[in-house]
């Protein structure tokens, strides 16, 4: 009896052993709440976008291409986007970073009215009213911020809102080693 | 109160069918028949357990749009399914690729039969030593 005991005990050990590396997966896979693709190491989907208030004039990533920014995707009517705008505006008060907001199927009324209240942190504002901009950054809500190096690649991806402990432990390390 | 119920009820219908209407279908019925079909395959990036067609979310809605308008400028579906697996990874998939990653997922199916089977064939075999002959 005693020998055949092992034969008996392979399914369960392979029972076990399954057991053990589904665990295992399921512990080490994304530990992040967003399991979509970040795109960091990608490069920046290039994008052209007409500015707010500038009828001619067009954000476009190409022309960014040897200059590291910072992308803020935001919208007048995202709660979280509040919340954000005053902790970019006390980052800019300071820093004066090269912060390009894409405002996110906004109109332009209340875009106005959004920035004239709050103040408006951003070098320039460009216009994704039909949010294809966002679809094509991977976009799964707003706010969402994007470190871009002088080469056009994405750095660092920030989902939801910017707080003063993000912006202190990630957006400034990542913004300080692309602006190196 | 029941009168109260009846109105309420009716509202919530109006308010459904607005919903639904506000959404346009694409007049080729096969090609919509395909914006649908693709449109159960991704994962709706707001409730993350929904389909893109089940989900009342903003964001899933301009998704099916968005397939809709590459199904009628005559895509592929492998081409949109690229074209939206590029922009948010293997996890807009509700059915995950066969890949390294996720081989134990696929396989495991089969190792379990495996094990099963191995398992009666040990105690059929153990059985049938035993019996005096």
């Amino acid at each position: 009896m005693m020998k055949r005991l092992p034969t008996s005990f392979i399914p369960l050990l392979l029972c076990a052993g399954l057991f053990a590396a589904l665990a295992f997966s399921l512990l080490r896979g994304p530990s992040e709440q967003n399991k979509f693709a970040q795109h960091v190491g990608e490069k920046a989907s290039p994008t052209t976008l007409p500015l707010l208030d500038m009828a001619d004039t067009h954000f476009d990533t190409a022309e960014w291409i040897g200059r590291p920014y910072i992308i803020n995707f935001f919208a007048s009517w995202c709660v979280p986007c509040q919340a954000e705008h005053e902790v970019l505006s006390d980052l800019q008060n300071h820093l004066h970073l090269p912060v390009i907001g894409i405002a996110y199927k906004d109109r332009p009324e209340s875009l106005h009215r959004f920035l004239n209240k709050a103040g408006n942190p951003y070098l320039a504002v460009a216009d994704d009213k039909d949010g294809h901009t966002g679809i094509d950054w991977g976009l799964t809500g707003v706010p969402e911020t994007f470190v871009i190096d002088a080469h056009g690649v994405i750095r660092y991806h920030l989902v939801g809102p910017m707080t003063e402990e993000t912006v202190m432990d990630d957006l400034l390390p990542a913004w300080k080693e692309v602006s190196q | 109160m029941k009168p109260l119920l009846f109105v309420l009820i009716a509202l919530c219908l109006i308010s459904m069918t607005t919903v639904r209407a506000a959404e346009s279908t694409l007049p080729d019925l096969a090609q919509e028949q395909r914006a649908v079909a693709l449109g159960n395959l991704f994962r709706c990036v707001v409730c993350q357990s929904e389909s893109i067609n089940d989900s009342q979310a903003d964001m899933a809605r301009d998704l099916r749009q968005l397939v809709r308008d590459k199904v009628a400028a005559g895509w592929s579906d492998r081409q949109i399914i690229d074209y939206v697996r590029a922009r948010y990874g293997d996890f807009i998939l509700l059915n995950p690729p066969m890949q390294v990653n996720t081989w134990l997922l696929w396989g495991a199916p089969a190792l379990f039969l495996l094990i099963a089977s191995s398992g009666a064939a040990a105690f059929i075999l153990r059985h049938r030593k035993g019996r005096p002959t």
